[in-house]
């Protein structure tokens, strides 16, 4: 996400419009997310091959989308740095309530034995490629792990990586949002992968 | 962790980014000491450095690794996919054959499916069997969950299984909870909502079980064929709105009508889906654990056809939130989008809260008479909105100037009326018949073409009337100078005068004309069959003064045919299935005053209306199949004092409510298929003194059950078939003092369990959709006494059976199902 001196006055006027009802501001503030949040969704459902049609991933997309902004639209933040923060946090959720709620933590992929056609666990795409620290892609039920786990994190380690995951920022305009320093941030971040790497093993 | 390495990690990733390539030798030359560490802890921060590779733009179809040989039969042993006999053929020819080779065979000879070829081999991912449900097909994969095309095993019917959702953590109270709350909403019957069977949970995965729906849904079939006729579109929207309004009566609101949610059958029946998935609205709401299994408060429904309530606040909707669906549904019918369209979500979710919907309809050229309609629908205020979609539907009857919006669609489905008249069908199904060793073979379901009627200007004009429905397929029976007649061909009816005291029709169109009907001053009962009837015809039925006897099978009516047979005075036996606004019933027929036998099989009835009718009628013959009476009903039923039969086939009735119910000393034929009875029933059935007849078909009883049944010293016929205990217990049926008369259809039997009933003594037996074979009829032809023998739908081999049928020269045997045209006789 760019996140300019430019780019942030045009946020900073859509988020006061939004603040006095402009829906459609609203709508256009969280389309700066969208990109990010597809991605995300995208590289999630992917795990999930029956998923094939982009159609079909695209109907649960925009119903996490609406989901996303019914939650942000509870709680308009004033500023630009609040909006950013808050939309990281209601994306992670939100993720969380994607694999939750459609195919489960446990997905039924996981669990749904087969006869004479092996375990639909690997329907799911649950095989995962893990070479040992390399892992390169993950099951539904992982995933939604992924997200929980990131609640877990300190405050200031979670912030920090729901900026830069989450919201897409890079690291210097995550640093600026949060007024701390490159390398206090990248120590921040080191922190939380550390920890995710402990957790998720 | 060591501050100074802490700082090292924030070096190297800072070099990293700026493509400064450092060892960790480089980075720790001024501390050595730190090396090994620094290494350890680099290795773990990489663990995670998959999280920052650039996401996969497209989806990669995992590698799946062929079987081989050996993997392949065993995988197809352990899905019982095949017989034994065939497994062994297949096993046998394996050390010749190539895999592939020996999967395509099968295929060809109709043994696997494609789909099931694919998975043994390795080419496709997907189960082959969930409980007692063998999986043939997938059919569509979606948010929801995967659907595949299943075909149950025991009752030999295809079947479409959703998978809905799995759960490990779910506590036992959850699961069943679940389980009852879908099965609750599985109970619901209607005609435009695709039948839910069952819903269950295999090794924590729910599924729910549906009717299996040939025919496309309605987003492929505008994507495909393009935007509907107006007259089309209002159709379905009105079959919709009626399927909507049921589930609303029962408290449930779909909270996603949309066109891949609505099928639209080859026979031009739109069928609702997935409203097992949808909130209970009468259900309080209890917190977040039962949402997340059945999606009860999360936002669900795809933002095109989504209210702009639902968006806001899901919790807030009730059935209006439907009524806005269902008009952006009909919009896309006929124009081929929904309303609102936006790459980004959130535009489309605010133009429907926010967007005139009239420039639409301008744009798009919608026809002139339903624009206000579809405005209404599509109302922003729910208050503006059509507030039932009873209003919906009238709405749309008047709107547009077609007749065939005047057909309300109460087409049923065949099971209820398979209960009621299960012997009528049976004969009538049978279409080939090997009689006495001849062959001889006949349609008794032709359809009625719809040819106009003749003119009958003559005095003989009751003559050229029976030859016009013989010729089309149709029965008379007719007094004649010489004695009471069946008529079944033209060739059959006299040349000499005669009296129409009975007319069977079937398959009449809605553009059929019932004028005439009033001229047969004579006739007593009419019986009309998988027909279209309009509001004229049930008007015309209303003149037949004399009419003693009326049924009406498997047909769409019109809710007014109440009022019309409220005025057949003379009218003893009613008979009509499937008819929605059953109250009006009781306001009608409340004036029949010789009524004895009255059937509503499928009809909207409760406990309280059948007491009204209990309460007016004394009834001998009573059919309250597959409604939703209770065993109150039940209970009132048996206390009418003549009562001859009753049908009580699938409702609720539960084996425990006969514990304590009247013996009717009277009754001589009860249904209860598939109905959820055992022990309590037999109990029960075996202290009524004037029991013949006894309907359990698709229930659980069986060994234990026929002990007790064997003290029914009248019953003659007894009815277990798509059982799946009672195979065990064949044994006992010689116990039965006076049965004479059996069905087995759908039962796994082997030849060891006919060799059981032969001591039976049985006149009349009926093996349908049974694996019999060839041993079991040499088996048969030793049955003295039988006169009867159905085996529909069995494999055996044609010159098998023409020698079966030579050697038992004393019996009957039917051996084709409905469907077979007489043309294809020899």
């Amino acid at each position: 996400m760019d996140l300019s001196d430019e780019t942030v006055l045009e946020m900073q006027s859509a988020l006061d419009s939004a603040n006095r009802g402009d829906q459609v501001a609203f709508a256009e503030l969280l389309g700066r997310f969208e990109t990010r949040f597809r991605d995300l969704a995208r590289r999630m459902l992917s795990s999930y091959p029956k998923l094939r049609r982009w159609e079909q991933t695209d109907d649960i997309f925009q119903q996490s989308m609406v989901r996303l902004h019914r939650s942000l639209a509870g709680a308009m933040p004033a500023s630009v740095s609040e909006f950013v923060g808050l939309s990281a946090t209601q994306i992670r959720r939100t993720l969380i309530d994607l694999g939750r709620h459609y195919f489960g933590p446990h997905g039924w992929g996981q669990q749904h034995q087969t006869e004479g056609g092996g375990r639909a666990a690997d329907d799911a795409g649950g095989a995962v490629e893990r070479s040992r620290g390399q892992q390169t892609s993950f099951s539904l039920e992982e995933w939604t792990e992924f997200h929980e786990a990131i609640e877990g994190l300190p405050q200031e380690a979670r912030q920090t990586f729901e900026l830069i995951w989450y919201a897409g920022l890079r690291q210097t305009e995550a640093a600026d949002l949060l007024n701390i320093s490159r390398r206090t941030l990248i120590r921040r971040l080191n922190l939380a992968r550390r920890l995710l790497s402990e957790t998720l093993k | 962790m060591n501050e100074k390495i802490e700082e090292l990690l924030v070096d190297w990733e800072i070099a990293r980014q700026e493509n400064r390539i450092l060892t960790p030798q480089e980075l720790c030359v001024d501390c050595p000491e730190l090396l090994d560490e620094f290494r350890k802890e680099l290795e773990r921060l990489n663990e995670t450095s998959w999280l920052f590779e650039k996401t996969r733009a497209a989806f990669v179809e995992p590698k799946m690794a062929r079987k081989t040989q050996q993997e392949f039969f065993t995988g197809l042993a352990e899905s019982r996919l095949l017989s034994d006999n065939d497994l062994a053929e297949v096993v046998e020819s394996k050390v010749t054959s190539d895999v592939s080779e020996s999967a395509e065979s099968l295929v060809k000879r109709n043994k696997l499916s494609r789909y099931q070829a694919n998975v043994l081999l390795g080419l496709q991912r997907g189960p082959l069997r969930l409980d007692r449900y063998e999986i043939r097909d997938e059919l569509g994969v979606g948010g929801m969950g995967e659907v595949y095309k299943g075909w149950h095993t025991s009752m030999k019917r295809d079947v479409a299984i959703k998978i809905l959702a799995s759960h490990s953590r779910f506590s036992n109270q959850r699961r069943e909870r679940f389980i009852r709350e879908i099965q609750a909403i599985a109970r619901l019957n209607h005609p435009n909502i695709v039948t839910a069977y069952d819903a269950n949970e295999s090794d924590g995965t729910f599924y729910l079980v549906m009717e299996y729906v040939n025919g496309p849904n309605l987003a492929d079939l505008v994507r495909e064929s393009g935007p509907l006729e107006l007259e089309e579109a209002t159709k379905i929207a009105r079959q919709i709105a009626e399927a909507a309004q049921f589930a609303h009566d029962h408290g449930i609101v779909h909270r996603d009508i949309k066109p891949a949610n609505i099928l639209y059958s080859n026979n031009k029946i739109a069928k609702l889906l997935d409203l097992g998935i949808a909130k209970t609205r009468s259900q309080p709401e209890s917190g977040q654990d039962e949402s997340q299994l059945t999606q009860t408060n999360g936002l669900f429904g795809t933002v095109a056809y989504m209210s702009p309530e639902h968006a806001t606040d899901p919790r807030e909707i009730d059935c209006r939130t439907d009524i806005y669906s269902l008009g952006c549904t009909l919009l896309f019918l006929l124009t081929g989008s929904p309303p609102f369209e936006n790459e980004n979500p959130i535009r489309v979710v605010l133009s429907h809260r926010e967007d005139s919907v009239e420039p639409i309809l301008d744009d798009r050229n919608v026809p002139q008479q339903i624009r206000p309609l579809l405005v209404k629908m599509l109302a922003k205020n729910v208050d503006e909105r059509f507030q039932t979609m009873t209003e919906v539907s009238s709405a749309l009857l008047s709107t547009g100037d077609n007749a065939e919006l005047n057909v309300l669609s109460s087409k049923h489905s065949s099971k209820a009326w398979q209960v009621g008249w299960k012997k009528w069908l049976v004969a009538a199904a049978v279409l080939v018949a090997i009689v006495g060793g001849g062959y001889g073979i006949y349609s008794l379901t032709k359809s009625t073409a719809n040819e106009s009627i003749p003119e009958f200007e003559s005095e003989s004009y009751q003559n050229d009337l029976a030859r016009w429905i013989t010729n089309n397929g149709g029965t008379v029976v007719a007094n004649t100078e010489i004695d009471v007649q069946e008529l079944v061909s033209s060739d059959e009816v006299p040349a000499g005068p005669i009296q129409i005291t009975a007319i069977e029709l079937n398959g009449l169109t809605d553009d059929f004309s019932f004028d005439w009907l009033v001229r047969i001053d004579t006739l007593e009962s009419l019986r009309i069959t998988n027909s279209v009837l309009m509001e004229e015809d049930v008007f015309h039925f209303g003149k037949l003064a004399q009419l003693k006897e009326l049924l009406i099978f498997d047909c769409e009516v019109v809710p007014e045919i109440w009022q019309a047979v409220g005025e057949l005075s003379e009218l003893s036996n009613l008979q009509i299935d499937f008819v929605d606004d059953s109250w009006k019933a009781v306001e009608s027929i409340g004036k029949l005053n010789k009524l004895t036998s009255l059937g509503l099989s499928g009809c909207e009835l409760t406990d309280e209306l059948a007491a009204k009718l209990l309460a007016r009628f004394e009834l001998r013959n009573v059919d309250f199949s597959d409604t939703r009476v209770t065993s109150k009903t039940l209970h009132l039923s048996l206390m009418e004092a003549g009562l001859q039969t009753l049908d009580f086939g699938y409702t609720e009735i539960e084996d425990d409510s006969f514990d304590g119910l009247p013996v009717n000393r009277t009754l001589k034929r009860l249904g209860l298929d598939y109905c959820n009875v055992g022990m309590e029933m037999a109990n029960f059935a075996s202290k009524l003194p004037s029991l013949k007849e006894l309907y359990v078909e698709g229930t659980e009883i069986g060994n234990e059950e026929f002990l007790q049944l064997k003290n029914c010293r009248n019953l003659e016929h007894l009815d277990v078939s798509n059982t799946e205990n009672t195979r065990q217990a064949l044994g006992q049926l010689k116990l039965f003092p006076k049965l004479n008369s059996l069905s087995l259809a759908g039962v796994e039997l082997t030849n060891t369990d006919i060799k059981e009933l032969k001591s039976v003594g049985l006149e009349y037996l009926d093996l349908s959709d049974t694996p019999i074979r060839e041993p079991s009829l040499r088996v048969l032809e030793g049955f003295a006494e039988l006169e009867t023998l159905v085996i529909v739908n069995c494999e055996l081999s044609e010159s098998a059976l023409k020698e079966f049928a030579l050697s038992v020269p004393h019996c009957d045997v039917f051996v084709e199902a409905e469907g077979y045209k007489s043309s294809d006789a020899e």
